[in-house]
């Protein structure tokens, strides 16, 4: 049979047709959370950005979507922090070693990598938000000399909570990064600074004219520090945040992650305030 | 394990009844053409509907039936040291189904209708559903259950997902089957407040919803109950509707709510 | 392409013998209700112009649709799902038109979604223009829905005793070239054919005091309006209203195993932002809890959202929501009373 005259694109495969990876390294990072290293069977890279995301589905029980952890420039596996709270986080964490999910993507809209060359950067990061986070430190660190001033302000609930502690001592040891951590509530080993990551900012001097904050966190936590960066005179346009928000299909078609008419899967997740601080629905003020 | 399905070794599953009439589990007999699968899948340690043994060692508890003895209290404790899952069968076991009608009488006048003058030989208590009673952690909903929903739980328990059960209310459903709505059929219905699951097979059969899988997870109650009274139902009507299923926690403190094991 | 005219009788002696050789879909009355429903005689369809209980975009995209089939028993296996049976979908009305060309534009032009692209290779569009309003719910004059430029393969107008043609695509041609009494269109015809056009407009009052292209804006002045509290109180988040809707397309993606546990589906189903767990994350915290901000949300939606991204209408008037909310939440009463704010009264009289 002929085609009807609107429809003139030939089939193409499905939108929800997913590759296969392999889980290549476990590494349980804390009670609830788990690092994966995933490699796509077909030996092809991911070709992400970072701030970027994939659906990752285990047969049977179905997809998430999660945040791609690692750093492009690393080559062909790509890691995933996830916390099991779920039916897909945790039959993930019942798979062994070489066992297969699928993978789509990578989607979204990442960080303004191109934007932020030339400029100070300052990573703003709560709880889970570190896990994308991670991605753009990495990168930016392997191009650290096509940026200025970099300053990582990281802060979870408990001393407990922290995530890649090791790594994040590396960074720390770094002449050419400044990285400050706080715990909401201290333990009695945590000898660091006590209270919201917004305390941070205290101490920090900020040069308005030519810093890139990037944030990533809890809608609490967006909202806070968004005032703070306001208050430093850093342009609305030039405030990156990453969003989190129900997904599905993660290709602009299911509607779960609508955020008034904006679409994160496929718009963001990554925005700059400036796109957001109209949509009602970013829940932002 | 390193394959991409991970899955329960073979539980043992033992399925017990209290107050009810039987029909659910007689539902599960009538899997003929899932059963050879499933026992594949799963071993029965108990099940006196099916077989003569009896066994102690299971995994898996599916009760059937409303709680409304002590020595029914007694023995769901027993059971869930035992188990590691426990799954409510059915609405006697929850939300409470049709035994939960006697919490509207007098609990004593109740015992002297049912046992006259021995009624201090047979202690009885208010009908309650599974949950009042113990922790349960998945439901199998329905007056009686379908095998459909049965294995679709059950295979979903067996790989580890959370039992696939709608939050929505039944009108998704019935909206989706085309049925003319029983409103539109000069009847009330509480579809719009019942939790969906059954395929709104009620008014599909030109009928209406009681609600007998209990309420949604986010029923809108003012605005049902002013629809209900639009259509001339009494306070006393839409009491006794709810009470029909519901008896339990239309009666209990805090009131009706929604709850299901997730 | 000549337009053409066939009397009646010829017509349904033609749907007759097609739907005789493969699946003919058309309007069915029972009851109160008109559905979609497969026919074996042309005379199993309803003339009644009462837009169907659900719309014919449940044949482009299933309320239940299987995307891949998988097996892990040896190996990995997956295999992707397009569905390639023939259909052809007789009395599709010009507000369903409309929808169905939008769910060209998102999910072919811009998505380039296989398994409805699939679908709709497949089916064949016989549309038939309503010359006179369904009934008390629909707005498809004021939503500019009435007039259907494209989108069909055939479209026919009542001329009484005969059918004027239009012809939409190849595949209409071809179609009506099949249908041999058809007889080419001559000047007489199309005057009549104008007349029933000219005809309609008494009938077809404006129904809303915006046009459609007004309402992105009235909505996005009417985000902090007391009227979606009151919606929101008398809404019973019963998904009834995005179910029947031509225009709505959300869905849920999910997996289900086979009986061997060794193989199973991923399928799409259709899913509502009226519904609480609709835009809940991980943290058990939903985005749109208040009921009034999910009546919003779909109204924003039809009315402004769909409009802004894909540039045609998100509403296309049919009134289905209207004809089955139970608490009669109505697009017409909805976006009056936000051109006549502020509101005090309620909806529901
Ligand atoms: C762009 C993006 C990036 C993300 N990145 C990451 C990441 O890097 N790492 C990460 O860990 N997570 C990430 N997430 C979050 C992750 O996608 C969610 O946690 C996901 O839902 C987990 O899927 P699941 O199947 O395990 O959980 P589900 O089974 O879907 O359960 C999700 C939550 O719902 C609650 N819940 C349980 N039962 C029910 C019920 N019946 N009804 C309603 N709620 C219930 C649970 O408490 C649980 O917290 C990201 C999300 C987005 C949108
Ligand atoms: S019949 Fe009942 S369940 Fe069906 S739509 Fe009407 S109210 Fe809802
Ligand atoms: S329609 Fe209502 S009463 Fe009937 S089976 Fe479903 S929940 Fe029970
Ligand atoms: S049909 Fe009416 S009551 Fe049901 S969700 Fe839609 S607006 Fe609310
Ligand atoms: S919103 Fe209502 S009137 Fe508009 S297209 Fe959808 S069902 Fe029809
Ligand atoms: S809404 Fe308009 S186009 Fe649709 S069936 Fe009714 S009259 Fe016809
Ligand atoms: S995840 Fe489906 S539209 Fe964004």
């Amino acid at each position: 049979m002929s085609t009807p005259a609107t429809v003139h694109r030939r089939l193409k495969p499905s939108p929800f047709l997913p590759d296969l990876a392999e889980i290549v390294r476990k590494d349980r990072l804390t009670a609830a959370e788990t690092l994966y290293q995933l490699r796509l069977v077909d030996g092809t890279e991911l070709g992400h950005v970072p701030g970027q995301f994939v659906e990752v589905g285990v047969f049977g029980v179905g997809e998430a979507p999660f945040s791609i952890s690692s750093s492009p420039s690393r080559g062909e596996v790509f890691e995933l922090c996830i916390r099991r709270v779920g039916d897909v986080t945790g039959a993930l964490e019942r798979l062994g070693l070489g066992a297969r999910v699928t993978v789509r993507g990578p989607f979204g809209r990442g960080f303004p990598l191109d934007a932020m060359r030339g400029r100070n950067v300052l990573v703003i990061a709560g709880g889970l938000g570190i896990v994308p986070l991670r991605s753009l430190i990495i990168n930016l660190l392997d191009e650290r000399a096509d940026f200025g001033d970099f300053t990582i302000l990281y802060g979870c609930k408990n001393p407990t909570d922290m995530l890649f502690k090791d790594e994040i001592t590396r960074w720390a040891a770094r002449s050419d990064v400044d990285i400050r951590i706080t715990a909401d509530i201290a333990d009695p080993s945590w000898k660091g600074n006590v209270g919201p990551v917004t305390t941070l900012f205290r101490r920090l001097t900020i040069d308005p004219r030519n810093t890139v904050p990037v944030m990533v966190g809890p809608p609490v936590m967006f909202r806070h520090v968004v005032k703070q960066v306001l208050a430093c005179g850093i342009p609305e346009d030039r405030i990156v945040l990453s969003l989190e928000r129900r997904m599905k299909c993660g290709v602009g078609e299911c509607g779960h992650c609508q955020i008034n008419g904006v679409y994160v899967c496929q718009d963001g997740p990554v925005f700059t305030y400036a796109e957001l601080k109209r949509l009602e629905e970013a829940m932002l003020r | 394990m390193n394959g991409p399905i991970s899955v329960l070794k073979r539980p043992r599953l033992a399925v017990f009844e209290l107050a009810s009439c039987a029909g659910c589990q007689l539902q599960i007999l009538n899997c003929e053409d899932e059963l050879i699968d499933l026992l594949r899948l799963v071993e029965f340690a108990y099940f006196k509907e099916a077989m003569s043994e009896t066994s102690d060692d299971y995994d898996v508890a599916l009760i059937e039936g409303a709680v409304t003895r002590p020595a029914d209290e007694e023995k769901l404790r027993v059971i869930r040291e035992r188990a590691s899952l426990v799954v409510t069968l059915g609405s006697c076991a929850f939300p409470v189904g049709i035994p939960g009608l006697k919490n509207t009488h007098d609990l004593a006048e109740v015992e002297k209708l049912v046992y006259g003058d021995h009624a201090e030989l047979f202690p009885s208590t208010q009908a309650k559903p599974v949950d009042a009673v113990i922790p349960v952690d998945a439901h199998i909903l329905g007056c009686p259950i379908h095998k459909d929903e049965f294995v679709r739980i059950v295979t979903a328990l067996l790989i580890g997902k959370r039992p696939p059960v709608p939050t929505y209310p039944v009108c998704v459903e019935c909206r989706l089957k085309e049925n003319v709505c029983a409103y539109d059929r000069g009847l009330v219905c509480l579809g719009p407040v019942t939790r969906a699951g059954c395929g709104a097979i009620c008014p599909s059969y030109g009928s209406r919803c009681f609600g007998c899988r209990g309420l949604a997870d986010d029923p809108n109650l003012p605005s049902a109950e002013a629809l209900l009274e639009e259509k001339g139902r009494s306070p006393e009507d839409i009491r006794a509707e709810y009470v029909l299923y519901n008896g339990y926690y239309t009666l209990a403190e805090g009131g009706l709510k929604a709850k299901v094991a997730k | 392409m000549i337009d053409r005219v066939v009397t009646k009788a010829d017509l349904l002696d033609f749907l007759d013998r097609l739907a005789a050789e493969r699946k003919v879909v058309a309007p069915v009355a029972e009851g109160p209700l008109v559905r979609f429903k497969d026919i074996g005689r042309a005379a199993e369809i309803s003339d009644r112009y009462l837009p169907t209980a659900l719309p014919p975009s449940k044949y482009l995209l299933p309320p239940k649709e299987l995307l891949l089939r998988f097996r892990t028993d040896d190996g990995v296996a997956i295999e992707p799902l397009f569905d390639t049976g023939e259909i052809v979908a007789f009395g599709v009305r010009p507000c369903d038109l409309h929808a169905l060309a939008l769910l060209d534009a998102i999910f072919i032009d811009d998505k380039h979604d296989g398994h409805y692209l699939s679908r709709r290779e497949h089916i064949t569009l016989i549309g038939v223009e309503c010359l006179e309003p369904c009934d008390e719910h629909c707005f498809c004059a004021s939503m500019e829905t009435l007039d259907v430029p494209s989108g069909y393969d055939l479209l026919l107008t009542d001329l009484g005793d005969a059918y004027y043609v239009q012809i939409g695509s190849s595949l209409g041609k071809t179609l009506v070239e099949s249908l041999g009494a058809a007889r080419d269109a001559v000047y007489e015809d199309r005057t009549r054919l104008r007349k029933a056009h000219d005809s309609r407009h008494a009938a077809f009052t404006r129904r809303l005091d915006v046009t459609y292209d007004q309402l992105p804006a009235l909505l996005a002045e009417s985000s902090d309006s007391l009227l979606w509290d009151v919606l929101g109180e008398k809404c019973l988040s019963c998904g009834a209203c995005t179910n029947v809707c031509p225009t709505c397309y959300c869905f849920d993606v999910r997996d289900e195993v086979d009986l061997d546990l060794e193989g199973g589906r991923r399928y799409r189903a259709w899913d509502s932002c009226q519904l609480e767990e609709f835009a809940m994350v991980g943290t058990g915290e939903s985005f749109r809890q208040p009921r009034s901000m999910r009546v919003k949300h779909r109204f924003n939606r039809k009315g402004r959202y769909i409009l802004e991204r894909y540039g045609r209408q998100g509403c296309v008037g049919c009134g289905r929501c209207a004809r089955n909310c139970l608490v009669g939440i109505n697009p017409i009463e909805v976006f009056n009373q936000l051109k006549g704010q502020p509101v005090e009264r309620t909806v529901r009289t």
